[in-house]
């Protein structure tokens, strides 16, 4: 690869200030099939080249999104290469055969989008924290553009796919809120397996003014059919929510909404929960679902039984809100019965114990709370060596925690 | 595993129907097509589904005890479960629809 560069010349301030600017302008109306030409462009004149490199949906992979004059490459898998190490850790990583060329995590937030392949001119220093900081401003706005532009053509729904997705993955994971959120004193992450044919799971989060909303859903059945009712249950739980309703009244909502749309009774069963991140007061309603557990010191020391209604959409009255208070630390693990109930060739269920078992050990590990969830969605599909049979999600809030925050930032 | 829906041969207020196999995705269409055909008797006033004898019971299969517990009290009739055993007995009160089912209605 030839990289053209003004030889001895640094790039100055200004140059990186109007790399951000044009980048930023460029935005306004670059289609997603013209993202990765529109930052090569605004790049090279100050001597950088770029490959963007986007995660695929199942995260095995990461997949160069396709552009202009560069020949496209074969996926590079994220177990085992460098590239795939800057993903995992959300760290920008250097390979010591070619010291110009940085691995630079994309993100979102903390989203993990994919790894920007950024090779500098030799008169910029990798290690040199000028270049770093500017470096990694540009890898931070280009993840915002990647998200942004999402919505706007298939260009970037395309690249991260190996096969195609049935429609009710379709609907739901353009319906989801991101896999990962960080913010002061709660990580939020999140996983869904078989990603493109998942159906009736979701979650939800909403995080404002220092209470996170937070709910898990599991709707009977599976497939399109299973799909529409959680987005019957997500359409009606958030339009609730944004009015400032409390978890019966979503809870009531739902019920109505359910009821009112279809007469075969369907349910959702589900756990709603509010969270208050300064105190780690947690108040919640279980309807009909798997107990969330809360795992202190690698152990579950609670679990969110509590509450108890009968699943969502079946019109029970009950009010019962129950309450629980979190300590610094502790990690709160929402699931889904398609996980526990996931059978291997022996007919052995996956169970509570050994998702926590799994848990912990990636967690001790240090790896970011993605992380360790992308691993145990692996480790599911490697348990149950098939396809499965019903949709499997987990849903993860590390409390108060601050070295598992900082390890999702870049 | 195929769906048994066995009633007694003596016609009866309250049919008490056992149950054996699966209520899964594949088998509740016909385990509506029974209950639907014992409700659809004049003479009968409630039916009893005795699930001693399943094996499997999954989300659309609890949907489909529900819906036609709603479908027996739309016609005037009441319909309840009896003697759910193990997994059948636990994803019914992990779902915390037992006792709505097993409530005399």
């Amino acid at each position: 690869m030839t990289v053209t560069t003004v030889a001895g010349v640094d790039i100055s301030i200004e140059d990186w200030h109007s790399v951000l600017t044009s980048l930023i302008k460029a935005g306004h109306t670059v289609p997603a099939s013209g993202l990765a030409g529109a930052l090569a462009d605004t790049l090279r004149p100050i001597g950088i080249d770029t490959t963007v490199h986007l995660v695929d949906i199942e995260q095995h992979a990461l997949r160069m999104l396709p552009q202009p004059g560069r020949p496209q490459q074969d996926p590079i898998p994220i177990d085992g290469s460098v590239a795939g190490r800057a993903y995992m850790l959300v760290t920008p990583l250097i390979t010591a055969r070619d010291p110009g060329r940085l691995w630079m995590p994309i993100v979102d937030g903390t989203e993990r989008l994919g790894v920007l392949d950024i090779t500098l001119p030799p008169s910029a220093d990798p290690d040199d924290p000028a270049v770093r900081a500017n470096v990694e401003a540009i890898a931070g706005l280009l993840g915002h553009l990647v998200v942004a532009k999402t919505q706007y053509g298939d260009t970037l729904s395309r690249a991260r796919r190996s096969r195609p997705a049935s429609a009710g993955a379709e609907t739901l994971w353009r319906l989801l809120p991101p896999l990962t959120f960080t913010t002061e004193a709660l990580v939020i992450a999140a996983v869904l397996e078989p990603c493109y044919s998942i159906g009736g799971d979701a979650y939800d989060y909403a995080v404002d003014d220092g209470i996170a909303r937070i709910g898990i859903f599991d709707a009977l059945g599976h497939g399109l059919s299973a799909a529409l009712t959680a987005t019957a249950a997500l359409g009606s739980a958030r339009t609730a929510r944004v009015e400032h309703a409390d978890l019966t009244t979503i809870a009531r909502a739902v019920d109505a909404a359910i009821a009112g749309e279809f007469d075969d009774s369907r349910f959702v069963t589900a756990v709603l929960a509010d969270l208050d991140i300064a105190t780690g007061t947690l108040r919640y309603i279980n309807a009909g679902h798997p107990p969330p557990v809360v795992i202190r010191a690698g152990k579950v020391v609670a679990r969110l039984e509590a509450g108890r209604r009968m699943p969502l959409g079946l019109g029970d009255p009950t009010v019962d809100v129950a309450e629980l208070n979190l300590e610094p630390d502790d990690r709160l693990l929402f699931y889904t019965d398609g996980f526990t109930e996931a059978l291997d060739q022996q007919n052995t269920r996956f169970g509570l114990q050994r998702l926590i078992d799994f848990a912990e050990r990636h967690s001790a590990a240090g790896l970011p709370p993605p992380e360790t969830l992308r691993r145990l969605g692996h480790d599911l599909l490697d348990y149950q060596q098939g396809p499965l049979r019903d949709d499997a999600t987990l849903m993860m809030l590390s409390w108060n925690s601050p070295g598992i925050a900082a390890a999702t930032l870049p | 595993m195929p769906l048994t829906f066995l009633v007694p041969g003596a016609p009866t207020a309250t049919v008490t129907a056992t149950i054996g196999g699966e209520i899964d995705l594949a088998t509740v269409p016909e385990l509506r097509g029974h209950v639907d055909e014992v409700l659809a008797e004049t003479a009968v006033t409630g039916i009893v589904l005795d699930l001693s004898e399943v094996t499997f019971l999954d989300s659309t299969g609890i949907g489909a005890l529900i819906n036609c517990r709603s479908r027996a009290h739309q016609a005037g009739k009441t319909l309840r479960v009896a003697n759910p055993r193990g997994l059948v007995r636990e994803v019914l009160t992990l779902t915390n629809v037992l006792p709505m089912l097993t409530t005399e209605a």
